[in-house]
């Protein structure tokens, strides 16, 4: 059969070939190259799965990898949280004046204390995380809502902000810096802990507020334009977000590598959380949270300023 | 993006170099030709199971890493992923998943298949480096900056991903272990005979890699 069909093809080559002698020279053969690509000859493996590969290697595979998942588990036990809702709806809850009497945009902050009982020390490196929940920050209109080039720093985006940030692109005929509805929501309750000892006494402690955002967030993504210093300078000609009670520059005045678009609250709240429920990062306690395994008092301050308009959202 | 660069080479390669059963078996039985006669295989059956499969695949890598997302805080230092790393963790389970299905379905390993589909892996890695890796300058939004390389610094997105994978290939792999060979499989036969008389055909360019079967009807693949 293979035979055959070798010279059927030699002769048509042949044919055509005859024909056209005299006119153009000898035509290609429409034989195709006996290459191995081209006859589907090339070199190949085929896996061919029998008992007695397949059950040698699921069992070593098990055998590494159980122990790792044993490990994986006990260490995630280990892990402790514990969440304190703030909100306020409750009436006997301390907050309930804070959250029924304020308004967003009222001078004065509103302070509220809750305390709290931990009955098992927390290891160190204990984290403070804020949520909100029920606040869809992955909602399209809103993650679009920004302008990464005016927070990288540039010149020309800082004074004609992008069209994606309408409606929170102007305010009063000046550009809105930063601008965008994402920075328009800025979380901004302030958080305290205290430690209450068996006196009676709080104890403050101390966290730290750097390390929460991402380092290439910090050093890259988010520049202040014309540098860390003269900030207020810098952003002249623009104007503050409509809902924030202070300008972009006023954000940690204390602190210039922390101030501007650079300020680490800021650019956490800039990674819109991808779900409903979004913890953010607040701070961080480097040292043990607890040194005796008894129950203990503790509480924790929060200053409310954060209000948000639901009908404008 | 993803139909050209990524997933295009892969299933190229397959449709041309592709040979489940070798050539010297059909040419010497040609019958077999009647098990693809009148587009048997672009059956009803075979459709839906394909959509099934992608319909599964698409669910459970959204969910499976909405479920993950529960808790954000995935980082070691604490940090938080958000919605872009959410996207990024899916579409890296995608991905992966996609080219690893074909790589299963291959029977018939040249090195171009190897080539394009370890290679087609490899250059979505690169390429999500690359594409993270720099702020663009003349674009406004920068949003997958250092995305990529942050989301393959958390040890449980990384545990996530190759769960995932695991987890949408195992339909394949259980329907390959126990899917009992129907009708006269003139290949499996062929397999039983060759391995018996020990004579392997000197046109030959298919190495199988283990011949011993301990039944006719042994999880050979088919």
């Amino acid at each position: 059969m293979m035979a055959s069909s070798y010279n059927a093809k030699e002769e048509d080559g042949h044919h055509s070939g005859t024909s056209s002698h005299g006119a153009a020279g000898a035509v290609k053969s429409k034989k195709p190259d006996n290459t191995a690509f081209k006859q589907q000859r090339l070199p190949a493996w085929q896996p061919i799965l029998t008992a007695g590969t397949v059950l040698p290697a699921f069992f070593v595979i098990g055998l590494i990898f159980i122990p790792i998942g044993i490990g994986l588990f006990v260490s995630s036990n280990n892990i402790k949280e514990f969440q304190i809702d703030y909100t306020g709806v409750d009436i006997s809850s301390p907050c309930y004046s804070c959250a029924k009497n304020f308004s967003w945009n009222s001078t004065t902050p509103c302070v509220c204390s809750v305390p709290f009982t931990l009955n098992q020390s927390f290891e160190s490196n204990v984290f403070m995380y804020y949520g909100l929940s029920n606040f869809y920050q992955n909602h399209r209109r809103y993650v679009k809502s920004r302008d990464d080039s005016q927070l990288n720093g540039d010149r020309s985006a800082l004074t004609n902000p992008s069209k994606e940030c309408e409606p929170y692109r102007t305010s009063d005929g000046l550009p809105i810096a930063p601008c965008g509805a994402i920075a328009n929501s800025l979380f901004n309750d302030t958080l305290e802990l205290y430690h209450i000892d068996s006196n009676g006494t709080s104890n403050p402690i101390p966290l730290a507020k750097k390390g929460i955002a991402w380092w290439t967030d910090k050093h890259v993504k988010f520049r202040n334009p014309g540098g860390n210093n003269n900030l207020s300078v810098a952003f002249h000609g623009t104007n503050k977000p409509v809902n924030w009670r202070n300008p972009v520059y006023e954000l940690d005045p204390s602190d210039p590598e922390n101030n501007g678009f650079i300020n680490e609250d800021f650019i956490v709240w800039m990674r819109t959380a991808a779900l409903a429920h979004l913890p953010q990062a607040l701070s961080h306690h480097p040292e043990e949270a607890q040194h005796d395994p008894h129950p203990t008092q503790w509480q924790i301050l929060v200053d409310h300023h954060l209000q948000l308009p639901c009908a404008q959202l | 993006m993803y139909n050209i660069c990524f997933t295009s080479m892969p299933i190229l390669a397959y449709s041309l170099l592709e040979q489940h059963i070798c050539i010297e078996v059909l040419l010497d039985n040609a019958t077999l030709y009647r098990e693809i006669a009148k587009n048997a295989v672009l059956r009803w059956g075979t459709f839906l199971y394909w959509t099934v499969l992608g319909v599964f695949h698409g669910l459970l890598f959204f969910f499976g890493v909405r479920f993950l997302f529960s808790n954000p805080a995935l980082q070691d230092n604490g940090q938080v992923f958000g919605n872009w790393s959410y996207g990024t963790i899916v579409f890296t389970v995608l991905v992966f998943t996609v080219t690893l299905k074909l790589a299963l379905d291959t029977r018939h390993w040249t090195w171009i298949n190897h080539f394009v589909i370890w290679g087609s892996l490899a250059f979505y890695v690169f390429f999500s480096f690359f594409w993270g890796g720099i702020i663009w300058p003349f674009l406004r939004q920068q949003r997958l900056y250092f995305v990529f390389a942050n989301m393959l610094s958390s040890v449980s997105a990384w545990l996530v991903i190759i769960l995932l994978i695991l987890l949408s290939l195992l339909p394949e792999i259980l329907l390959v272990v126990f899917r009992k060979p129907r009708g006269p499989h003139a290949r499996q036969k062929k397999m039983v005979q060759s391995s018996v008389g020990g004579h392997q055909s000197p046109r030959s360019s298919a190495r199988p890699l283990l011949m011993r079967t301990f039944s006719d009807e042994s999880n050979t693949v088919i």
